[in-house]
């Protein structure tokens, strides 16, 4: 059926047309200023909810998180988003066991597939979910998040966010898509019995890289 | 206690709405009612034309019956100054089932309306009119204190909106001692017509019920409607539950009474 | 046909299911643990009733002015690139599906969990059309290895013992398993990931649609919708056109309320919302975003006041989790897509001929319970009186027992008619009261009460009604006496 039937029969069943309806184009509003201190309390209030769902998380100062990632990733096979989104001295421990760099989709996928760690930044950690927003951009392959086995997500203090409402704010204009992601991925399917680590990744490991110290 | 003492205080005048069943299947509801409100200086009218509230047609479809039992009703009862019904769910079709009926009857609904502005189940009247504080409640032999459970009926607190009154008139007799019902604001299963079209399932899910009231060791459980109570009471008997069944009016009257 | 106005359909299977420990008690335990979880969150919540208001305004308002709402969607979502088709009923969406199936010589589509898609049986046209319909949903895939409906909206295999489970993958596999919950999910991720990276096609359903962002977005827990929507070349999304809400403060509050209300989660594990395919200088996600929107009743509905409010509907199962009925018996028994309360409604909507599926409104105690529970407060209960009501004038059901029951009301009417027939009711009702083989007898030869006498014992009735003792109540107020 054409479109303009299709809101014929709906104009119908109203009992006639509706008058247009005039959205504002979405805008992007300024991020929200905050202390260190409240950036912190919110990591925290993310942090445990995150935990409460099977998620991992910490707060990391920038001079300890080169080898913090060594801890973490070791010597696993890696998959990575591109350099501009990670601080630099992350890069250097990664590509100690990075698979390869993005060239094609399909060479990128099996990367993923084969990979136990993809590892991406963050637009925003949020708060009253402890969820992390991941918006599609070049930088930042799709599968990188979504294949391997094991998810890390390296994300600056600064881009902690207190609610949902805010991670619309922190979106770049209208990306592809943009994803929320709270947790490995799980099932209660069976029996009601949960089990974690279906199709998505079945660890999510967040840190938050602090700069200033204490 | 009499209660023709204050001869200068006009005594609040009330309808009392007894609904077909309670007239019909349970009419000792019907009696400890009217005492329970006599005892509080209440003058008790019985409007003799009343019948149905419709409900029951209602329910099952037949709008045009059901119209014709509102209209009575509403006809009935709206001369009176207030109107008391020992059932949530008879007054819960005065309240929100006559919005349905009516809702194209600006005349018949603004009637249906005014009329359930004064119109009361029982445990609402009697807290919203007379507080806890009525004299009349008093312990039996403290020492033979009874256990109670309180199952809320659907109706009673879906539709209308009877929250917790009924709890805190029980909570107020010192003959009672009251525990919770596990899972009590699931149905019990009666939902009118639906236990005889689909008794099977109407058992199964009073079964259940059943079960929550033998877990709280109850030695009677109370309610405001006695199409849950019979339908409750039948399952206890088929289980060989020994739970005495009672409405809240008869809880209520049977303390006070023993007051002396 | 019964005694009752029922087709034996719901009854039969209704009494199938209760003689079913198995799922009796899984109903019972999923029914319990999700709206456990639900009031734990709205505990928790504290603002809870707050964002039932607004999400109840937010779905009214869309729906109130649906063709101007869905013009925005359209425009903007087209903009991004995405493909939108329109499907008047399910016929045509399974053709407009089909077709780009075979537009894109796909031969295995990947699907994520839909209730729509079951609705309109897209997986049998694809079947038909030799394309390979694979259920990627740990739930879904496993009834459709079955060759069965799910049985809830959220949980679609909670029926299903474990045993069975592993038998299904063993035979599918050709393999040996344990009956543990991680090896059979292991399994299943297995089996289904290679899937994911050979479909040409991924379809999917569409949770809610948002016009101010011409979006699409997606709810889930295990990570299908993430990969059918991004592996492969085409992902087609089959949005219901009542699905979507004007702005994405409406959507925020759709968050915060459809996982809780399904299963007492704060929020599922992905939350993916769709704006297009992959722009060009992306380098993975489908190059193509179809979405189907599709009418199939929901226009009829719209019509029909006493019933426009269903189509608020989020799909979030909470009312089958407060169902006395859904929570005794299982979603089989109502033998439709969707069951529980919502299906009780709007299944009769979508087929108003279908007799089997209008005698789903006596399925109900009118409790209320789900009315209570639903996040954008639809008057469910309300809403099977009125099927009730439609079925009556149709003269749908039992006859006879209508007729009886129409007598009986109109008697009420008439004081002496009522306090006669009253009396003589009581008066019959000694002979079938208590369970001795006498009442027993005249009960189940008693037309309207004889299916109770398969479960009851009907009480003695009383000899005086309390009309009837009126008088006497007088003479104790003027006595000022009341037995004490």
């Amino acid at each position: 059926m054409d479109a303009e039937s299709f809101y014929a029969r709906i104009a119908s069943a109203l009992g006639g047309p509706s008058p247009a309806l005039h959205l504002p184009a979405a805008r992007k509003a300024a991020p929200v200023a905050a202390t260190v201190t409240e950036r912190r309390a919110w990591a925290h209030l993310a942090s445990e909810r995150l935990r409460s769902v099977g998620g991992s998380a910490e707060c990391v100062p920038r001079s300890q998180l080169a080898a913090r990632v060594q801890e973490l990733v070791g010597g696993s096979p890696v998959v990575r988003v591109a350099d501009a989104l990670l601080p630099s001295e992350v890069l250097s421990v990664l590509d100690q066991a990075t698979v390869c760099t993005a060239v094609d989709a399909h060479t990128w996928r099996e990367a993923c597939a084969a990979a136990t760690w993809g590892v991406t930044d963050a637009d925003a950690w949020i708060a009253e979910t402890g969820s992390v927003l991941l918006c599609a951009q070049r930088d930042r392959p799709r599968a990188t998040s979504l294949l391997p086995r094991h998810h890390l997500v390296i994300v600056p203090l600064e881009r902690v966010i207190p609610s949902l409402e805010g991670a619309l704010n922190a979106m770049v204009d209208t990306p592809s898509q943009w994803l929320l992601v709270t947790g490995p991925s799980r099932t209660s399917d069976i029996e009601n019995d949960l089990t974690i680590g279906v199709h998505g990744p079945a660890v999510l490991h967040v840190l938050v890289v602090d700069e200033e110290t204490d | 206690m009499s209660t023709g003492s204050d001869t200068d205080v006009p005594r609040r005048r009330v309808a009392l709405m007894v609904t077909c069943l309670v007239d019909q299947l349970a009419p000792e509801v019907g009696v400890a009612t009217v005492r329970l409100l006599r005892r509080r200086g209440v003058q008790v009218e019985f409007p003799q034309l009343q019948t149905c509230c419709g409900q029951a047609a209602w329910n099952s479809g037949l709008a045009e019956e059901a119209r014709a039992l509102a209209e009575r009703t509403i006809e009935i009862f709206e001369p009176y100054e207030a109107v008391v019904a020992p059932s949530g769910s008879c007054m819960g079709m005065l309240h929100h089932g006559y919005q349905q009926i009516f809702r194209d009857d600006e005349a018949w609904l603004r009637r249906a309306r005014d009329l359930a502005r004064k119109s009361f189940e029982l445990s609402q009247y009697l807290v919203h009119e007379f507080g806890l504080s009525f004299a009349a409640v008093a312990g039996v032999d403290e020492h033979a204190t009874q256990v109670a459970t309180y199952h809320p009926s659907c109706h009673a607190t879906r539709i209308l909106g009877v929250a917790d009154e009924p709890l805190q008139l029980l909570r107020a007799v010192r003959g009672l001692q009251l525990v919770p019902l596990p899972r009590a604001e699931d149905c019990c299963g009666f939902g009118g017509t639906f236990c005889a079209k689909l008794p099977e399932l109407s058992s199964a899910i009073v079964e259940t019920k059943v079960a929550h009231i033998a877990a709280t060791g109850a030695q009677c459980v109370v309610s405001t409607d006695v199409g849950c109570l019979a339908n409750i009471r039948s399952a206890c008997a088929h289980r060989g539950l020994p739970v005495e069944v009672l409405h809240l009016a008869e809880v209520l009257d049977r303390h006070e009474v023993a007051k002396s | 046909m019964s005694a009752h106005g029922l087709t034996d359909d719901f009854l039969q299977r209704a009494q199938h299911a209760l003689g079913q420990d198995f799922l009796r008690q899984a109903v019972r335990k999923t029914t319990d643990r999700l709206r456990d979880g639900r009031a734990q969150a709205v505990r928790e919540a504290g603002d809870f009733e707050a964002w039932r208001d607004a999400l109840s305004a937010a779905r009214r308002r869309a729906i109130a002015r649906l063709d101007a709402v869905l013009r925005v969607f359209v425009e903007r979502a087209s903009a991004h690139g995405v493909q939108v088709h329109f499907a008047a009923d399910a016929a045509e969406a399974c053709a407009i599906v089909v077709e780009l199936a075979r537009a894109k010589g796909a031969r295995l589509a990947a699907k994520g969990k839909s209730m729509l898609s079951e609705e309109i049986e897209l997986n049998q046209a694809l079947e038909a059309a030799c394309v390979e319909a694979l259920e990627t949903d740990l739930g879904e895939w496993i009834i459709q290895l079955a060759g069965e409906r799910p049985s809830h909206i959220i949980l679609p295999v909670v029926h299903k013992p474990r045993a069975e489970i592993r038998e299904l993958f063993e035979q599918h596999g050709g393999v040996t398993l344990s009956d543990e919950t991680k090896v059979l999910a292991g399994y299943a991720r297995d089996r289904l990931r290679a899937e994911f990276l050979r479909a040409d096609l991924g379809i999917t359903g569409c949770n809610m649609a948002i016009a101010e962002t011409g979006a699409v977005a997606l709810f889930s827990n295990e990570g299908n919708g993430r990969m059918v929507s991004t592996l492969p070349k085409t992902h087609i999304a089959l949005m219901g056109m009542e699905r979507i809400v004007e702005t994405r403060a409406d959507f925020v509050d759709l968050m915060r309320l459809l996982p809780r209300s399904a299963t007492g989660q704060r929020i599922t594990t992905y939350v993916n919302v769709l704006h297009g395919p992959k722009r060009t200088h992306e380098l993975d996600g489908p190059e193509e975003l179809h979405v189907v929107v599709v009418d199939a009743g929901r226009s009829q509905q719209l019509a029909d006041r006493d019933y426009r409010d269903a189509l608020a509907c989020i799909r979030c199962g909470a009312c089958l989790n407060a169902c006395p009925v859904y929570s005794t018996v299982g979603g089989h028994a109502y033998g439709t897509v969707y069951p529980g309360p919502i299906g009780a409604v709007i299944e009769p909507l979508y087929a108003r001929d279908d007799e089997r599926r209008a005698e789903l409104a006596n399925a109900s105690t009118l409790c209320g319970a789900c009315h209570e529970a639903c996040p954008v407060r639809i008057p469910l209960h309300d809403m099977l009186v009125s099927l009730r009501q439609a079925n009556a004038r149709q003269g749908r059901g039992d006859r006879s027992e209508l007729a009886l029951q129409r007598v009986a009301a109109r008697a009420m009417a008439v004081p002496f008619v009522y306090a006669g027939g009253g009396a003589v009711a009581r008066w019959f009702g000694r002979f079938v009261a208590g369970d001795g083989a006498w009442p027993r007898f005249v009960l189940q030869h008693t037309p309207v009460l004889q299916t109770m006498a398969r479960q009851r014992v009907l009480p003695q009735p009383p000899l005086r009604a309390f009309r009837d003792q009126w008088a006497d109540l007088v003479r104790e107020d003027m006595r000022g006496s009341d037995g004490r």
